[in-house]
């Protein structure tokens, strides 16, 4: 009996004892929010996903460039999203070119750094506290970038005019914000469009007072190891694009601008419009005039790709990368890529002679029969055309019927007749199937050249082609005339100094140098759209037959752009303005 | 080729060794056993039986068996309910009846009176219909309350398959099995009981023995039966993971006094029921111009090329190649063996059952290395009687699986075929065509395509080999106590389960060199073939191993309980506690479960049963103070046809009424530590010239805090009524149930803005309504010597998602998922296509991607002149409203047939796989034949040929809705058995059978499956059986 009275006993104590302790979780490798804003690594590595978040790849519009939505250049993956923005499949449902969630979920980790991880909570040098608060000030201040940079991403594809015809732009993430706070949907209203530019200037202000102008030199904090984080160029060549932005027609209210269809715009208000320019211009030559800014630099295929591990000085803010991904990309089907991104007729189009004519300018020189020879040199920079030799070893490219670059060879094959230099390795060799190679490359996100180019295209609008601004130290002329003969090689100005004859004409001449200036730097979709340029241009290729033993050059319509006036503007997603009421649209997509 | 065959036969040879062992093990283990008997029996006298078994009003019983010898010896009683026979004198004998309860009779010791008078049971009260619990407590499917249903182990053993899940298939109401493409052996079914319970995890939970464990270890032959647990009172017991139902499932235990060895061995072939059929070159290449024409692009295939396709030498040859991918590397039929032995026995004291099976298949690739697959069950279970008070059961099973192929598993194999196009490449190259020298080895130069660095050929024929194990154990150890001496009616029990699961693979499996040829013209203008190096050849230099998991669980539980009559009063009782932890390696968290339930069913005068079952369910999922959830669950059953009332004739044997409700919680669908925000590292970011220098590490958010998460929770009523009608010919029940699904976890995003980002905690903010109806009626009867037996089962039922987040205004109501079941499918309204439909001018905007004439035209349901994802409303629905299940069985004399059907309506499913869906340059199916073309089909019903990826004309619309509704013949079995019952005979029982498994379908879907649209395409097709074989009862 004794025995069976334990065993019960013992049942019993199985039964009714140890409630929750089995419950238990195992250990993980997460950390708690105390640890995170304890140890300055995490604490950073919040504020760094803002800067993963910013794509290392210039093609990097799904395997594209940007230009494949604009009359640059066209693309063969027809599922991408650059093909669906082209042929009109921007919708506020599905917007192909739509950076909203990502772009505010970096503005989150952004925010939430700034107020817990730069507290006391956090010492990036126990030992030292001078040398914690040298790295708080520079967190502080790639902070402010950041913040600055993701709102402008924000503001170049949501900015836009509500149906009341002001200018807005976009809910300014001031702070970080708790589910409940997110929930309370009147807080989230547009900011106007100088608003937000006001933000992010003062964000970009306060980045430019902490942040040391380059990272050079063997400092442990600001040295060489930290090239790539912002720095002070960096916030000055974004400031200049923010006001470039800001002035821009696309962004002025309706007594300023009146937009009457597509590419067709008329200006209401002169004064004003001209004080935005004037004002833009003034802040882009205080940039021009800083101390070691220099001078306009061309740049070169090898600052792009093949490259030295020195990074070009013109590149202020830019991204590396030391692989064969984008020649897998864009490579012809021949040398194994995918021809992903090829550029257009129209592109080939905007390069002008050496002499500085435009091609369809009789004394230019330029010959049907031989279309691609003494051209601008940013040309050959930017295009494979038939019969130029491919990389540094390969074959002259031959997209005649039947040549190894055209359709009868692989079904990827340029059907523009023209294939992407820029930004592609020249080792023709590298995609070897059983021999793959890797060049380096560098994905210039802000360059100093950008400034001069946006002070040009501001000077022009606030005093004409060949006049100096108050205090400027250039007029747009000038360093018009300097680009065209350091990028172009173009020495003769007798063009030029036709076109400078009028504000208007000389515009035009700005515009053409920026489309072949920033070719394929993802630009010209939203140059197009903030200086209301025509959208819709069809895009041309060429075909090249043989006649009489002369290669005889055909252009053909390949594609139309089907974009509508209300494309200007981007539609704001559909979702958020289901739920925000407070959520004004921008004009066209109510 | 040769290869192939020497290690085929190679392979079949070691099978025949195995099965050749086997069976001579058996027999002399059997013959030994038989020499045994004989000696005993030659001391042995027998005794002439010749009775007649009677109920308690001395009226004759018919049908009553009568079984003897401790074995399958089994005979009826005549109308009379007279017998004869002749016995040892020592034997054992049990006479039972249905309805009656059985009686033993040990020769030795009585005499078999004249006159066996049987006593009347109360229906459905009998050992045979006795149900197990999770508690350890058993009910009787009399006093049962809520809804269980319950199959037969012997009933799935005419279907031959590698997983014995597929054979439940039609087998029972409520249950739904949904076939799935996989590997040979590996197609596990999903398995679903009474619908979509919620709109994350529905599957239904399936035990062996007390815990979960797979099905498909099991051989037919293991198991006891299946119980299906449907309702709130019957799952509750199985804690925090049974809410969507439970298949439990008790393997075979050895019996009182009847032994039976059967020993059987079925062979057989597995064969393609439909297979994908796809262009060949020539047609292929014209169709692909067709394509290019129809994009405004140049076409691609010359003429000469064309004509050289036309007259194309094959597989190989070298410019102008025409595989047919199928043809090569698929055989239509492929075998199939099994042997199993088993034996069960015992007396009262000690009970066993041993069941030890081997089952051989080979796959269906035709390679150089033949994929087999061998696997070997085993499983002994025994149930000792320690003392009066203190009982053991143990047992102990493994599987054991050895499998081997070539290069590519069924995966990689069926997806290269259905993508790599005839034309693709040559198989092999000549060297004097490349101009390499022939390799020493005998390797050939294979082709390749400059999109397709890989050879089929290459692969399959000299491509390596893999091979993976796939091993497990599982043990069981339980104490049962009797505790009358304390209380009568008190017991305990104690139950512990260990098992072990482990897996690997490994290959060897070289590179080959593969070149691809192309033509173009050279900058002379003059055609020129380049040969380019795809691949660079790499031998196998050693196995290596690509995959290994393991896993392990333990199972715990104790009980006390509690059973007593009181005069016209019975109650039972349980208390118990019940543990459960699983640990898969590379998992972050074990699953663990600890769960208090209390059971407690109390029964007045055998017509009003009251039921009621609670758990307290725990879990690790959840915050401290919340890891506990209590269910508590009531029940009420009212045997009608014990009313006076009623009246008692044979035409209504029984008839109850029941009812149950009850809440029980659900942990399934819950992640770990939702309850504590946390962080995580998400590598690093790169600064510095080249990226080396400083190295930050990105901190991500992995989750926002939700503390106050509250359980998923189901409310479940189930009403029902059950009988037995006619003389006990026709049993039949049918249910009606209801369950609402409440507090399902999900992030409320209709509520917040995107400004949030990461920083997101979950909230308690679904719920989900599931009913429907479920029944079976089976009749059977006996007309002399010939019985049949015909059911059928159904169920139907339909849920609805009724809160979820959902963004969609009022005006667009119709692409809203509130209000709508969690299957359903969401697509476009097709208008037919531009040009043969519709005219192209002034049709609303489409967005998704470039069309034009012979293109898909789509209604614009919100009327806004553009269609875009807002233009998508409710088409169908992709799990069936109805599964229902027909069979019949036959026996006459020794000769008997089984017939099941299974089927499925209210189902859709996407035509959307290559098949379909021919496009960009892919493989183009038989389906291209019917694209529409204004000149060269004017007819056809598909989109226009195009090589971009179509995205206007591939997206989910009624154009690719299929009605996936079917009815198919899933087994049947003809058998015939000789029962020799005399003493001397070598066996009791031979039986000889012929089975087939999914003979045919009716379905609207006559090209492919209308289960499995990709079978065949990314995997293995279906198979259909066919196997012979022959079982011996000693």
């Amino acid at each position: 009996m004794k025995t069976k009275y334990i065993i019960c006993v013992f049942l019993c104590a199985i039964l009714f004892s140890s409630c929750e302790d089995v419950l238990e979780t195992k250990t993980t490798y997460e950390w708690e929010d105390t640890d995170v804003w304890r140890i300055p690594d995490m604490a950073q590595g919040v504020l760094m996903n803002a800067y993963v978040a910013i794509p290392i790849r210039p093609d990097n519009y799904g395997n594209n460039f940007l230009d494949c939505a604009t009359d640059n250049a066209l693309t063969t993956s027809y599922e991408s999203n650059v093909y669906k923005a082209g042929m009109g499949g921007i919708t506020a449902f599905a917007n192909p070119l739509g950076n909203w969630s990502n772009a505010y979920s970096q503005l989150q980790h952004i925010n939430i750094f700034l107020e817990k991880g730069l507290t006391d909570n956090v010492l990036y040098n126990r030992s030292d506290l001078l040398t914690d608060s040298i790295i708080k000030s520079r967190l502080k201040g790639e902070a402010h970038f950041l913040r600055a940079w993701w709102h402008h991403e924000l503001l170049k594809i949501y900015g836009g005019k509500a149906v009341n015809g002001k200018a807005l732009g976009i809910p300014l993430a001031k702070k970080y914000y708790t589910q409940e706070e997110t929930g309370v949907f009147e807080n989230f209203e547009r900011a106007g469009y100088d608003e937000s530019v006001a933000f992010i200037i003062s964000d970009l202000d306060t980045a430019m007072n902490l942040l040391p102008n380059a990272y050079t030199g063997t400092d442990v904090n600001l040295g060489t190891t930290h090239i790539g984080r912002a720095n002070r160029m960096a916030a000055a060549v974004l400031k200049a694009r923010v006001y470039l932005y800001a002035a821009s027609p696309a962004y002025q209210d309706d007594d300023i601008i009146q937009l009457n269809g597509m590419g067709d715009f008329t200006v209401l208000d002169e004064t004003e419009y001209q004080r935005k320019w004037e004002l833009a211009a003034l802040k882009m030559d205080t940039i021009i005039q800083m101390t070691n800014f220099g001078v306009f630099t061309a740049m070169t295929s090898a600052n792009l790709v093949d490259a030295t591990n020195a990074t070009p000085s013109d590149f202020v803010f830019r991204k590396f990368f030391n692989t064969n991904a984008l020649e897998m990309q864009h490579f012809p089907p021949f040398y194994y890529g995918n021809a992903n991104t090829i550029p257009s007729q129209n592109l080939v189009k905007a390069f002008g002679t050496k002499s500085g004519f435009p091609q369809n300018d009789p004394r230019s020189g330029w010959a049907t029969s031989a279309p691609y020879s003494n051209l601008d040199n940013r040309f050959l920079m930017n295009i494979y055309h038939h019969g130029r030799v491919f990389g540094a070893a390969g074959g002259a490219i031959d997209v005649m019927k039947g040549g190894k670059d055209s359709p009868e060879y692989d079904q990827r094959a340029s059907r523009s007749g023209y294939y992407l230099a820029k930004f592609v390795s020249t080792k023709n060799t590298m995609l070897n199937p059983t021999l793959t190679t890797n060049s380096i490359h560098y994905t210039p996100l802000l360059r100093r050249s950008e400034v001069f180019l946006d002070f040009a295209e501001a000077s022009n609008e606030a005093w004409g082609p060949k006049v100096k601004g108050p205090g400027c130290k250039y007029s747009a002329y000038d360093i018009i005339k300097d680009i065209r003969s350091k990028s172009g090689g173009i020495t003769s100005t007798t063009y030029l100094d036709e076109m400078a004859l009028t504000k208007d004409d000389f515009r035009k001449l700005i515009q053409n140098e920026r489309r072949i200036e920033f070719t394929f730097e993802n630009h010209r979709y939203f140059d197009l759209r903030r200086c209301l340029l025509p959208l819709n241009e069809d895009v041309y290729g060429i075909e090249v037959t043989v006649e009489n033993d002369v290669p005889v050059y055909t252009e053909r319509k390949l594609e139309a752009r089907s974009y509508e006036v209300k494309h200007y503007y981007s539609p704001l997603p559909y979702e958020e303005l289901i739920k925000n009421i407070y959520l004004i649209n921008n004009k066209g997509w109510e | 080729m040769l290869n192939t065959k020497e290690s085929k036969m190679k392979n079949n040879k070691y099978n025949f060794i195995f099965i050749y062992l086997l069976f001579s093990w058996l027999i002399i283990s059997t013959s030994y056993a038989q020499t045994n008997k004989k000696v005993r029996q030659s001391k042995q006298t027998f005794v002439e039986l010749n009775s007649k078994v009677v109920d308690e009003e001395g009226n004759p019983v018919k049908d009553a068996s009568i079984i003897t010898g401790e074995s399958a010896v089994i005979m009826f009683t005549d109308a009379k309910g007279k017998f004869k026979t002749k016995v040892p004198s020592n034997a054992t004998i049990i006479i039972e009846a249905f309805g009656y309860t059985a009686q033993q009779y040990q020769l030795a010791q009585k005499v078999l009176p004249k006159e066996v008078m049987l006593k009347k049971e109360a229906i459905f009260s009998s050992e045979e219909f006795m149900l197990n619990r999770a508690d350890g407590s058993r009910v009787s499917q009399r006093n049962l309350v809520g809804a269980v249903g319950t199959i037969k182990g012997k009933d799935l053993m005419s279907y031959p398959d590698l997983v014995v899940t597929n054979s439940l298939q039609g087998k029972a109401a409520g249950l739904v099995i949904r076939n799935n493409v996989s590997g040979l052996g590996n197609n596990t079914p999903s398995v679903f009981l009474r619908g979509q319970h919620t709109n994350g995890n529905s599957q239904a939970l399936i035990m062996v023995d007390g815990i979960e464990r797979p099905l498909e270890d099991l051989l037919p032959e293991e198991i006891e039966k299946i119980e299906l647990l449907k309702d709130a009172t019957s799952k509750v017991l199985y804690g925090p993971r049974a809410a969507n139902g439970v298949l439990m499932v008790t393997t075979r235990r050895g019996e009182n006094n009847r032994r039976s060895l059967r020993i059987t061995a079925e062979a057989g072939m597995n064969q393609i029921t439909r297979l994908p059929q796809y262009l060949n070159s020539h047609d292929y290449a014209g169709l692909y111009n067709e394509a290019r024409t129809n994009d405004g692009l140049v076409p691609f295939y010359s003429q000469q090329q064309l004509d050289g396709y036309q007259n194309s030498q094959g597989a190989s040859d070298l410019l102008y190649p025409n595989v047919d991918n199928y043809k090569e590397f698929i055989k239509p039929q492929t075998s199939y063996k099994k042997a199993v032995l088993e034996m069960n026995g015992g007396n009262n004291t000690v009970k066993y059952a041993v069941i030890a099976g081997f089952t051989g298949t080979d796959g269906i690739e035709n390679s150089a290395t033949a994929t087999l697959l061998n696997r070997f069950n085993l499983r002994a279970n025994l149930d000792v009687k320690v003392t009066d008070y203190l009982s053991l059961v143990a047992g102990v099973s493994g599987r054991l699986e050895i499998r081997s192929w070539g290069a590519m598993d069924g995966s990689q194999l069926f997806t290269a075929l259905s993508t790599h196009r005839p034309n693709e490449y040559p198989f092999t190259i000549s060297p004097e065509d490349i101009g390499i020298p022939a390799d020493s080895s005998g390797l050939p130069h294979f082709g390749a395509g400059s999109r397709q660095a890989s050879n089929l050929y290459a692969n399959m024929m000299y491509g390596g080999k893999t091979a993976e194990r796939y091993a497990n154990n599982q043990s069981n150890l339980g104490l049962n106590f009797k505790l009358d001496r304390i209380t009568k009616g008190l017991t305990a029990g104690a139950y512990i389960t260990f098992d072990n699961y482990d897996y690997y693979k490994e290959s060897q499996i070289p590179v080959n060199a593969t070149y691809d040829v192309s033509t173009y013209n050279n900058a002379n203008g003059i055609l020129d073939t380049l040969y380019t190096q795809m691949l660079k050849y790499a031998p196998a230099t050693r196995k290596s191993r690509i995959n290994a998991e393991t896993s392990r669980s333990l199972g715990l539980r104790a009980n006390i309980g509690y059973e007593n009559h009181f005069g016209i009063h019975s109650v039972s009782s349980m208390l118990g506690y019940n543990y459960a932890k699983y640990e898969v390696k590379g998992t972050a968290q074990d699953v663990i479960n600890a769960t208090y339930t209390a059971h407690f069913n109390y029964d007045y005068d055998n017509k009003y049963i009251v039921e009621f079952n609670s758990a307290l369910m725990g879990s690790n999922r959840f915050a401290a103070g919340n890891k506990f959830f209590l269910s508590p669950t009531i029940g009420a059953a009212w045997i009608i046809s014990n009313e006076d009332f009623l009246p008692q004739s044979g035409n209504i044997n029984f008839l109850k009424l029941k009812a149950s409700y009850g809440v029980l919680g659900y942990d399934r669908n819950t992640d770990y530590l939702m309850y504590q925000r946390a962080w995580a590292d998400n590598g690093t970011v790169s600064f510095g010239e080249a990226n080396n220098g400083n190295k930050p590490r990105v901190t991500s958010m992995v989750r926002a805090a939700s503390p106050d998460l509250k359980w998923e929770q189901s409310a479940e009523l189930n009403i029902g009524v059950e009988g037995l009608f006619m003389n006990n010919r026709l049993r039949s029940e049918l249910n009606y149930f209801n369950e609402n699904r409440t507090n399902i976890i999900g992030f409320q995003s209709e509520s917040y803005g995107d400004y949030l980002g990461s920083y997101v905690y979950n909230t308690n903010m679904g719920s989900v309504t599931n009913q429907g109806i479920e029944g079976y009626v089976s009749w059977n009867d006996k007309i002399g010597d010939f019985s049949y037996t015909l059911g059928g089962n159904f169920i139907w039922s339909k849920n609805k998602l009724t809160t979820w987040n959902d963004v969609v205004p009022t005006e667009e109501a119709y692409r809203s998922s509130i209000g709508r079941p969690t299957d359903a499918m969401f697509g476009l309204v097709s208008q037919g296509l531009f040009g043969k439909d519709v005219a192209l001018s002034g049709h609303p905007f489409q967005t998704f991607g470039p069309y034009q004439e012979g293109d898909l035209a789509y209604d614009d349901l919100n009327s806004d002149n553009v269609i875009d994802g807002r233009d998508q409303r409710l088409l169908g629905n992709s799990f069936p409203r109805t599964s229902f299940g027909i069979d019949l069985t036959l026996n006459y004399r020794g000769w008997g047939m089984y017939v099941l059907g299974a089927g499925e309506t209210g189902i859709n499913k996407w035509a959307n796989n290559n098949y379909y869906w021919n496009r960009a340059e892919d493989k183009y199916s038989v389906t291209a034949l019917n694209r529409y073309h204004p000149a060269n089909n004017p007819n056809g019903t598909y989109p226009r040929l195009t090589t971009t990826t179509g995205e206007n004309n591939f997206r989910n619309s009624t154009m690719w809705l299929l009605n996936a509704d079917f009815f198919r013949v899933k087994n049947i079995e003809f058998s015939y058995t000789h029962t020799d019952r005399s003493v001397t005979a070598v066996a009791k029982q031979i039986k000889i059978f012929a089975r087939g498994t999914n003979l045919f379908v009716i379905s609207s879907i006559k090209d492919l499956d209308p289960e499995l649209l990709n079978g065949g395409i990314i995997n293995y097709p279906l198979m259909r059986a066919f196997t012979g074989g022959v079982s011996f009862t000693f």
